[in-house]
């Protein structure tokens, strides 16, 4: 088998590799919401009309939301993430910056590895109080 | 001498998604260039989907793209659908997804067949030693 690789372009292929529009970029947002969504249903065994119940609204709807169609409202997907026990966060930064989500159980994780929690003890308001030496002890000492 | 024609239509961090052109035919690019001026709406729709699989390395979403049995996927967007599957080439980071054909709802039994026996028939042309591929990569590629 012989490989013979060439530039070219075509419709389609500038079509695809264009940048996506606003309307582009906020389904793909949806889309990796539901990725999430689905993964937690399918790690607790909750089936599209269980997801409905928990949310209080019609099959169908969880079907077109799954779908990633459409334009979910945060009261949505908060409600969809609560029905799965989960939380929905967001974030916005510059778009020259990388973001990187990163979700544990901080029961599994050495206190000295949290950086929040180092953060916050660095900056506490702690003063550590040292005891003179008593006569005894320096005596001891010496 | 058989030449496989593989026409890139986006690069992901984890696939690269191309075209099937196999005897003179690219089924797959017919079905996007006539979505792309008929239904400008879902062809975007199909855009973001492959943008967002061709981040993973693999990748099933039972609403947006899963297996429709026999190696085939199917990209779905109510109404639409965009068959293809996944495949390596010796050498060649990162590795393919390959669009084959698409089509409505309304044809997906006939359109199923028909992807499978395009992979087939693109599986039996790689495997002949005197087979060529000719990888077409983006013009801004390096």
């Amino acid at each position: 088998m012989k490989i013979e690789i060439t530039k070219g372009s075509s419709p389609v292929a500038e079509f695809f590799s264009a940048p996506l529009s606003l309307e582009g970029v906020a389904e793909l947002e949806n889309l990796k919401f539901v990725d999430a969504l689905l993964a937690l249903m399918k790690e607790q065994g909750i089936s599209r009309v269980e997801l409905a119940r928990r949310m209080d609204i019609q099959p169908s709807r969880v079907t077109a939301m799954l779908s990633g169609q459409g334009n979910f409202t945060t009261q949505t997907k908060v409600r969809a993430a609560f029905a799965v026990g989960a939380k929905y966060h967001h974030c916005l930064a510059p778009a020259s910056k990388s973001v990187r989500w990163h979700a544990w159980e901080a029961s599994e994780v050495h206190p000295a590895f949290l950086r929040a929690e180092s953060a916050a003890k660095k900056e506490a308001d702690v003063t550590f109080e040292i005891p003179a030496l008593s006569h005894e002890d320096a005596t001891a000492a010496a | 001498m058989i030449e496989i024609i593989l026409s890139t239509i986006h690069v992901g961090s984890a696939r690269r998604v191309v075209t099937l052109g196999l005897d003179g035919k690219d089924l797959a690019d017919e079905f996007l260039s006539c979505l792309i001026k008929s239904d400008p709406r879902g062809a975007k729709s199909i855009k973001t989907r492959v943008r967002n699989i061709a981040e993973h390395d693999r990748y099933e979403h039972e609403l947006t793209f899963r297996s429709v049995g026999g190696g085939i996927y199917e990209f779905k967007r109510p109404g639409l659908r965009l068959y293809a599957f996944y495949d390596e080439v010796p050498g060649l980071k990162p590795q393919l997804i390959i669009a084959s054909n698409g089509g409505t709802k309304k044809d997906q039994d006939a359109d199923i067949a028909r992807a499978q026996s395009l992979r087939a028939s693109y599986l039996a042309a790689k495997s002949q030693p005197n087979t060529k591929i000719r990888l077409i990569i983006l013009s801004h590629e390096n």
